[in-house]
């Protein structure tokens, strides 16, 4: 679901952005509020999980792949501010480091997976457990299948009225060039079938895992990570190279020369859209979670590794930096 | 109460804007140096000192030797592992202090990019980073007195062991006086003062001659605690499980350096 660098406008990217601007500036502010510095590291643990499970791919037939996002679990463990600004670090590190996501679509795939997909998500978790209290692996099921619909529906409709904005003289497209009618059936029949499930079946999983193995974790009343927890981030690292046995590659995600045969629209496009071809490129340090000179199943892990502890790190910097401020003004004894 | 007549009138004194901002910082300096002897006073690692230290020596060597960004990530990866079970302030200062010496040889290298020599520029900012990190980790998890006890159990000369052993306890001890002092030069300067920057130099005097009274009684207190410069190496036998994991870690990164450095897994 990770809309890559120059299939959306520059202009569609810095209006997502701006949007997004305000949601994670009130994400700060509550984030700030209402978890305190000791209870930081373990967001990071979320957002690395999150990261973890956008790592295992699942192919489609047809060519393209999908992942499962997180975004509601971590909405559900803890809160949907929370899980925005988790899953908003889980891009950014994706984006940077290894070139997941483009640098300018970042707002539009936060708007799309760290937005809309958490709050969504969290309101019909809130919604059924409120219907039956006692089914919260239900409640969470549900709610992350609609809210990684809703995303997928939003970058749908991002991607399909690019064609309806931007053309040049010969009628070609100049960024993404499929329209609303191809991009959303496109997106939307593989996230309500096999990734709605994928990521139903993550958060349960997970959910259901952390309800036995660290309750305190599941009812979001914990405040340090048991090794329980670890030891979930250790097997997920493990198994991302399942993520491999997708070959597929959504629209030409990696080198947009595929979609020029690609042919959604009854016959092959034929034309590289000329915004994506000579667009703005950006180099990551990793790119496609490929480490040079390695063989891809030790590349993929080592990503794994090393974006998890980029994660991890950050919230505990963070935390540390926020972490008990003393007052020297406050009256030394308050009567 | 009655107050005298002179008691009772107000006074307004402001005194002059002084500027005794380099007191505060030296200071300041010194405290922090005092706080980090400080806060290595007990061992919080299962790992065995000169167990890490061995593993330290062989991990900078591979570092060093290293041609290729691809072992140097894997490196980095183990790092970034080892900082997430630091607390956050100790990351964020060894963090700190390895990026600005990344970002340091970065600017020495800057020309070589400009040249068109390609990624291999990156291998020496990456390599400091990577080194800085690693020492840090280390100094983190190793308190100082467990240092000079690993030095020793290297065999190295005692009379370094004894210099660094003294080195580390008499900054302590001196810190501790500077403080003194330089509290009260800043409690007792009210007002205007143009002789500041000279009582700091009578500041460093005194712990001059401090320091010299102080090597002295140190080292005959401990012939009179049955010193007789000879540091025995130590008894205790390292613990099995934490150098089997250092073992294990190493050859791991040993059997990745043969086969990254030495193109095995590029031919298959």
């Amino acid at each position: 679901m990770h809309i890559p660098e120059n299939y959306l406008s520059p202009s569609t990217c810095a209006v997502l952005g701006a949007a997004m601007l305000p949601v994670w500036l009130m994400a700060v502010k509550k984030v700030r509020q209402e978890v305190p510095p000791e209870k930081m590291p373990l967001l990071g643990i979320g957002a690395a999980l999150s990261f973890l499970s956008m790592m295992f791919n699942i192919p489609l037939p047809g060519g393209t792949t999908g992942h499962a996002v997180g975004g509601t679990l971590l909405a559900v463990l803890f809160g949907p501010w929370s899980a925005c600004l988790a899953v908003s670090l889980a891009l950014f590190v994706q984006a940077l480091f290894f070139g997941d996501g483009g640098i300018l679509a970042f707002g539009a795939n936060c708007f799309n997976m760290a937005f809309a997909m958490p709050f969504a998500g969290y309101a019909i978790y809130k919604g059924v457990l409120r219907a039956f209290p006692q089914r919260q692996l239900l409640a969470a099921g549900l709610g992350s299948y609609v809210g990684i619909n809703l995303a997928a529906f939003f970058a749908a409709i991002e991607f399909g009225i690019q064609p309806l904005l931007f053309m040049d003289g010969a009628g070609h497209a100049l960024y993404a060039p499929y329209p609303l009618w191809v991009s959303i059936p496109a997106m939307m029949i593989g996230h309500l079938t096999i990734f709605g499930l994928a990521e139903v079946i993550f958060t349960t999983a997970v959910l259901g895992y952390l309800q036995k193995a660290a309750p305190q974790l599941a009812q979001g009343k914990a405040e340090k990570a048991s090794p329980a927890v670890y030891g979930l981030l250790a097997l997920l690292i493990c198994g991302t190279p399942l993520g491999l046995l997708a070959t597929g590659t959504a629209w030409g995600e990696w080198d947009a020369e595929e979609l020029a045969e690609q042919d959604y629209l009854g016959s092959a496009l034929g034309y590289v859209p000329s915004g994506m071809e000579d667009g703005f490129s950006f180099a990551a340090l990793f790119p496609d979670y490929a480490i040079e000179g390695m063989p891809e199943i030790f590349g993929y892990i080592l990503s794994a590794v090393i974006g998890t502890a980029l994660l991890v790190l950050l919230f505990k910097l963070v935390a540390s930096f926020i972490g008990h401020k003393t007052n020297y003004d406050a009256p030394a004894h308050e009567s | 109460m009655n107050l005298p007549l002179w008691a009772r009138n107000e006074e307004t004194y402001t005194p002059s804007r002084d500027r005794d901002y380099f007191i505060s910082r030296s200071l300041l300096r010194v405290l922090t140096v005092v706080l980090a002897l400080r806060r290595q006073g007990r061992s919080r690692s299962f790992l065995t000192a000169p167990g890490m230290l061995a593993f330290l020596a062989v991990f900078l060597l591979l570092t060093v030797m290293a041609r290729t960004l691809t072992f140097l990530s894997c490196q980095l990866a183990l790092e970034l592992v080892i900082l997430c079970l630091l607390p956050g302030k100790s990351v964020g200062r060894i963090l700190g202090s390895a990026l600005l010496a990344a970002l340091f040889s970065a600017l020495l290298v800057s020309p070589a990019l400009l040249l068109g020599s390609g990624l291999q520029v990156f291998l020496l900012p990456a390599k400091s980073l990577l080194t800085v990190m690693a020492v840090g980790i280390v100094t983190e998890l190793l308190p100082w007195h467990e240092l000079t006890g690993a030095l020793r159990f290297f065999r190295l000369p005692q009379e370094l062991v004894f210099i660094l052993d003294t080195t580390l306890r008499n900054i302590l001890l001196l810190g501790q006086m500077a403080e003194h002092l330089l509290t009260a030069l800043k409690l007792r300067s009210v007002g205007y003062n143009r002789h500041k920057a000279r009582a700091l130099s009578g500041v460093l005097g005194v712990l001059f001659l401090h320091a010299q009274h102080l090597s002295m009684q140190m080292y005959e207190a401990m012939v009179c605690r049955g010193f007789t410069g000879e540091y025995p190496p130590m008894q205790k036998l390292p613990s099995w499980g934490g150098s089997l994991l250092l073992l294990f870690v190493l050859s791991g990164l040993g059997l990745l350096f043969a086969c990254l450095e030495g193109g095995i897994l590029g031919r298959v």
